[in-house]
Formats: structure tokens, sequence, C-alpha cells
């Protein structure tokens, strides 16, 4: 036995195998992995062809002039599903139309890449490969076809996810154009029916100006709907604004600006500062701390804000002695437009908007409460949080 | 032809005169002292056709000049065009109409102080395919101060490439008569042209010990070239001679930077080369190139000028044996070349294939 035959043998075997999978996009995987073949083995082409439905098709050639759709070939659909290579002359009529580049001399060798397909490789000589190289090449070429697969299948998930990313782009463009359009026809209906109230407050009855005034209340409650929807369809992925965020000052200023009565205590303990966009945290906290406000139906009522340093992520809190909420509801409030009130005077989408920026900022929400006794809302943020300065 | 230095407006004047109407490639020496703008400018405003590149050295029949022109003329040349931007890789190679049935052959200089001439010259397989026959080199100075040195109508560019299509049939040939004397190393981690590893060690630790085992030499802070040329890489190939790559330095990290990419997980082994082995395997080049030609008309040498440096005085020897043959049967065939950065030939049609440290010998 001639060893270091044997050994170069390996060694190219070796070199062979890691070309394969270099990359999971599918042209650069079969160029790495060609290339190098075409090159050691002294090979001219290269081709795959890959069936579908309408017969053939061929998804990689080197060089990329040759490459044609063949359509079906009764030769290759009588092939046996498990033959590992097979020689022909390149001028066999068995390979007509599935050799892109009609070539005269030397030979055509087919791998079989299972479900990738076909491997077609053109050569000068007319035995390109012996018994035992084709016998060496068995576990490369079943290697290429595995890694295929896994390109293939990158590939049509990317295809989903770029689906999936217009979609949701679509939508979003659609819930803003909408919402804004919406808005100013309401605006124009509260501010005549305003008008109407001021200018004929003398000669209207008293329940055509209390209908007016139910005319205003729907048409605000209205304005406040859309606006949720505005600030909900606002919240994209990858928004651009990161800078640190001190979040006790934005809760401070949340609570400056929430209607909160006198028989309220709010109790801000140290607030970490984080990384991401400042209006994100103010509509998270705002939300949450309005939630816990409205909810509050004991003569003294208390809202917490706090966050346990202690825990990887760090744990925020928004507790309350509230009225509490049934466990049935604990997923659905997160739902948009769903709400626990039956008053009407709120949207349904604060929650959804805070579960978007939690979920932007690659976080998690969950709630605990016992109707009656209150509620704490917990939540992390992917997002770097360090302890206040 | 061979142009000596002169002012531009004679220069020109001798070089429409050869061309007659048809496409001229141009190799200009490095050590020219003529402003090559300026060149382009008036063969331009005289309508002359052209291609060219600057290069170490320029051969014209048996000589060998550092200054000067030397013009090779073609009829068929169908397409001229220029590829920008070889080192980010934005670049696309255009495609054109082609008779089928015809013999093609492409000549291309490209810049061979690039990063990624290996990505060019698959993408100029990809589009141009098996069917047609390539034949070029690298460009540049042997300075190895990366400078503008190829050019066309268009201008001349750094990090590019240019391309003449020529509507004739090539007889090719490439030897390089180095032999193994170590190996087999995979290069486990390489970065385009930089051999960072042999075998998962340090790449010049493992290059060292062989080759000053080999050599009785002793590698210094200063001599790295000076033993290296003589002990180049080998790609190893089936049904060929390897693919030499030549180490032209060494980094403070120890590792091993060549002309010509090494892909990582390539395995190599280490050459070595004597002088009449070079010689031999340059005759055989041309007999081989002349078996296969027709009726030669013209000559193209394509010399890698490393291995001038290693042959030194001797690369007279190698170019008198290639000359030789090429005018014993043919006494007016028209002969040019050049000593190049990396040389481009598609021997034994498939894949274009930089080489270095190789004489290709192209047969019109």
């Amino acid at each position: 036995m001639d060893i270091s035959k044997t050994i170069s043998d390996i060694l190219l075997l070796y070199e062979l195998s890691m070309a394969i999978g270099k990359s999971v996009d599918y042209d650069e995987n079969c160029s790495s992995f060609l290339k190098l073949f075409l090159a050691r083995k002294g090979l001219t082409a290269a081709w795959i062809l890959r069936r579908d439905e309408a017969g053939y098709e061929c998804t990689y050639a080197m060089p990329l002039a040759s490459c044609r759709t063949t359509p079906g070939n009764g030769y290759l659909a009588g092939l046996p599903e498990d033959f590992d290579a097979k020689i022909l002359p390149a001028n066999s009529a068995k390979l007509q139309w599935v050799t892109p580049v009609p070539y005269t001399d030397g030979s055509v060798t087919i791998f079989n890449l299972r479900n990738q397909g076909l491997l077609f490789v053109h050569s000068i000589r007319e035995a390109p490969f012996t018994e035992l190289e084709l016998n060496q090449l068995r576990p490369i070429i079943l290697k290429f076809s595995y890694s295929l697969e896994g390109s293939s299948i990158v590939a049509n998930q990317q295809q989903l996810l770029k689906r999936l990313e217009s979609q949701n782009r679509q939508l979003n463009d659609y819930a803003h154009v909408v919402s804004h359009d919406l808005k100013s026809p309401l605006h124009n209906i509260n501010t005549l029916a305003g008008w109407v109230q001021d200018d004929h407050a003398d000669t209207l009855s008293a329940e055509a100006l209390k209908k007016l005034d139910l005319i205003r209340e729907n048409t605000e409650r209205m304005e406040k709907l859309i606006s949720g929807l505005l600030n909900y369809s606002s919240v994209k992925e990858g928004s651009v604004e990161r800078e640190e965020v001190d979040l006790y000052q934005t809760v401070k200023s949340v609570i400056g600006i929430l209607p909160i009565t006198k028989t309220t205590r709010v109790r801000v303990e140290p607030l970490p500062m984080v990384y991401g966009d400042p209006l994100h945290f103010q509509q998270l906290f705002q939300n949450l701390i309005d939630n816990a406000v409205k909810s509050l139906d004991k003569p003294k009522g208390q809202v917490e804000v706090g966050c346990d340093f202690q825990q990887t992520p760090a744990v925020f809190h928004i507790r309350d002695n509230g009225k509490g909420i049934d466990r049935k509801y604990h997923e659905r409030i997160f739902q948009i437009f769903e709400k626990l009130d039956t008053e009407g005077t709120r949207s349904g989408i604060g929650l959804s908007i805070v579960q978007r920026i939690i979920e932007h900022y690659k976080g998690r929400i969950w709630l605990e409460s016992q109707p009656g006794e209150g509620t704490t809302f917990f939540f992390t943020l992917g997002t770097t949080a360090t302890r206040p300065r | 032809m061979y142009i000596a230095d002169s002012t531009i407006d004679q220069m020109v004047a001798q070089i429409l005169d050869h061309a007659q109407g048809k496409t001229s490639s141009l190799l200009v020496g490095e050590h020219s002292s003529f402003n090559m703008e300026e060149l382009i400018d008036a063969l331009n405003a005289a309508g002359a056709r052209f291609l060219g590149g600057i290069f170490p050295k320029v051969i014209h029949d048996n000589t060998i000049y550092e200054t000067g022109i030397v013009q090779n003329t073609f009829e068929n040349v169908e397409e001229i065009f220029t590829v920008k931007h070889l080192d980010t890789g934005d670049f696309t190679i255009p495609e054109f109409h082609r008779e089928t049935g015809r013999e093609y052959t492409l000549i291309t200089y490209v810049d061979g102080l690039t990063q990624v001439k290996s990505a060019y010259l698959l993408e100029l397989y990809n589009r141009f395919g098996a069917d047609v026959n390539y034949v070029g080199g690298g460009a540049g100075s042997l300075s190895l101060e990366q400078m503008p040195c190829v050019f066309t109508h268009e201008g001349i560019f750094q990090d590019a490439a240019v391309c003449g299509l020529v509507a004739m049939d090539v007889s090719l040939a490439v030897r390089h008569g180095w032999e193994k004397i170590a190996g087999p190393f995979i290069a486990t981690r390489t970065k385009g042209n930089v051999v960072q590893e042999l075998n998962w060690r340090n790449a010049f630790e493992v290059y060292k010990e062989v080759v000053e085992a080999r050599s009785g030499k002793t590698f210094t802070d200063s001599n790295f070239f000076d033993i290296a040329k003589g002990h180049p890489f080998g790609i190893v190939r089936e049904h060929t001679e390897r693919i030499v790559r030549d180490p032209l330095a060494v980094n403070e990290k120890g590792h091993l930077i060549c002309i010509g990419e090494v892909e990582e997980n390539t395995f190599l082994d280490i050459l070595e080369g004597e002088n009449e082995n070079l010689i031999a395997a340059a005759r055989t080049a041309v007999e081989e190139s002349l078996a296969k030609a027709a009726a030669p008309k013209k000559a193209v040498i394509i010399d890698c000028i490393s291995r001038g440096l290693f042959l030194e005085e001797d690369i007279q020897k190698e170019l008198d044996g290639v000359v030789g043959p090429l005018k014993a049967k043919n006494p007016d065939i028209s002969i040019s070349g050049a000593l190049t950065l990396g040389e481009i030939s598609s021997f034994g049609q498939g894949l274009i294939q930089l080489f270095n440290k190789t004489i290709v010998i192209g047969i019109f």
C-alpha cells in the first residue's frame, strides 16, 4: 500500500469536507465546495438539478453562464433512489436536457444528493473517477447534501421572516394612517358640538345639551382609543433611539402628570439606569401606574414602584392595594382592546402597549393578584440595567 | 513590437503605426519615464483601442526590459472592459454575446497586489465558462507598493482588472518545475493571502523548521525572501502540477504573507527548485503549447517576477529556451510578454487559476 498516496487522499477528503457548510447561504455553500471540488479534481463544470413539481430545476451551476432550467427527463426519473454515483459519456443521449451546454467530449458524473437533487460534474476525461475515489467521495457528497438541506431550511425561514416583517410593517403603517385620518374628523365633531353648546346654551333644552355632552364624551373616548392605537403601532421592532435613561426620574415625571388623588400614596423605590428609548419607558410606567391608580377602591390607596436588584435580570414591580384581578383574566388583559372595567373610560390598549414595549426590550411581564387585596405587575428588561448612580 | 521611452507624441505615433487599426495590448515596464495618464489621453485622442498594464519587467522576443512598451496587436477583440473595486468585492462582470461554435480567448491584466484576486477569477469563470481560454497576469510594481497599474481607454486603475475578449483560439501551457521536499501540511488558519497556521501551529515556526534544515541557512530579521524565494508552497491538485504560492514576507505574528490567496484547510507541500529544472519546465511548456497550436502567429509569455528573482541571470537562459523553439519553426512569430506578480491561465480546461513562480505560454 502506498502510504503517502493514502495520506494525500485523506487530506484531500479533509479539505473537501471542511469546504462544506462554510455558509448557511445556499449559493455560497455551493460555491465554497464546488470551486474546490472542480479545482482539486480537474473538473470543468458542476451543476445541481433539484426535482420539483414541473420536473427538474437548476438550483446552482458553476460556471453560472451555463445554468438553465431543464424540463423533466425520463432517464433521471428512472434512476433508483439509493444510487450513489454514475458516470456517463458527456454526449450520451441520456443526458439530453440536463447538460446545460452541449458537451461533445469527456464525461458527466452524476452524484445523488438525496432529497437535494442531483449533482452533475463534467470532466474532459472519460473516466474522471476510479471506483475507489467514488467510494471515498460518498461521505463527502452525503455531507454536502445535508448542508444543502440546512441551507434550504434557512432560506425558507428567511423568506418567511421577510414576508412576516413586510406584513407587520404594512399593518403598522395601516394602523398609523387609519388612526391619524380618523382623529381629524373626530376632533371636528367634538369642536362643533362644543360650539353648538356654547352658542345655543339658552335655546337648547336640557335634554339636548345632555346629549351634546354625551356626543363629546364619546368622541373624546374615541380619540383616546385612537391615540392608544397610534402609540401601540409606534412601538416598532428596531427603534433606533438608544440612550441612558434614569427610570427613577422617568417615574417621578409620570406621577407628576397623572391625576392622583390626595388619598393615594405613591412610593417610588430606587430604580436603575437603563439603555433605550426614553419615550418607551415613559409609556410603560404611565400605563402601569395609571392602571394601578385606577384600580384603587380603598379609602387609602397605595401604589409602590420598585426593583429587585438581587435577581438577574433585575425584576421591576408596580404594586397596588386595589380591587385585584381574577386569575382567569391574567393573560387576557394583555390582549389589545381587552379591559376589565365596565365604565368604558379606558381604551383596552394600555397593557398591550406595555407588553409590546417589554417584548421590544426582550423582557417578560407577569402579574400576581388577589381579588379584593391588590395586584402586583412584575417585569424584566433585556436591556442593561445598572444600579442608580 | 518594442517601443523605447521617448516623447508621448513619438510613442503614440509608433503605436498607431504598428496597430494599423487593430486593438493593442500594451505591456509597460515599471521604470518607464513617461506619464501614463498623458499616454492614455493621447491614445484616446488618436482613436486607438487598447488595454494593458504596468509590470515589473516586460519581454520582447528574448530581451527583458525595465522601461518602454511592448505592443502586441489583435484583430478580433470583440470587447474591452474594466472591472473595478476588486478589493471590496463590489463588482460585476459584464455579459457579452458570443457566437456558438467560435473560439474565444480572454486576456486579463489584474492589479497583482489587490487582496481578493480569486473572487475575481471565479466570477470571470462563472460569467464566461469553460469554453473560453484565459490568459493574463498580475500587474504592479516589484517594490510591492500598490499603485494604479491596469489601463484601458477609461483610464488607469488600482484594485481593478482589464479584459479583452478576443475571438481567437489560443494554445496554452503552464509549467513551473518546482519539486516537493516536505509535506503535506494543512493550512489550518488563513486569511486571504496570509497563512497564519500550518498543522495547527504558527506558520513561520513550521516553515522555518523545514526550510532551515533543508537549506542550511538561518532566517534573520532581513533575509526572509532571500531564503523563501527558493522554497515556495505547492497546493496539491490531481492530474497536474501543484499550484505554487510564493511566501513573500513574514509578519510580526509569524504569519506568512503570500502572493495569491490560500484557502483555509488547503493542504500544501513545501517545494524547492533547481535552475535547470525550472528552465527545463519552461521548455516543456513551450513544446506543449507549440504541439497544440495549428498556425502560430503570436506568442505571449507570462513569467513570474519571483521566478526571475530566483533564477537571477539564468532567467535569460530560460527565456532563450522558450524563444528558441518558438522562432525555430516560426521565424516571423511575434513574441511579447511580461514578468508579472502572479500568472493567470485556464490550463487544462476548467477553473481559472492564479499561479506564482510559474510560466504561462500562450500561442495564438
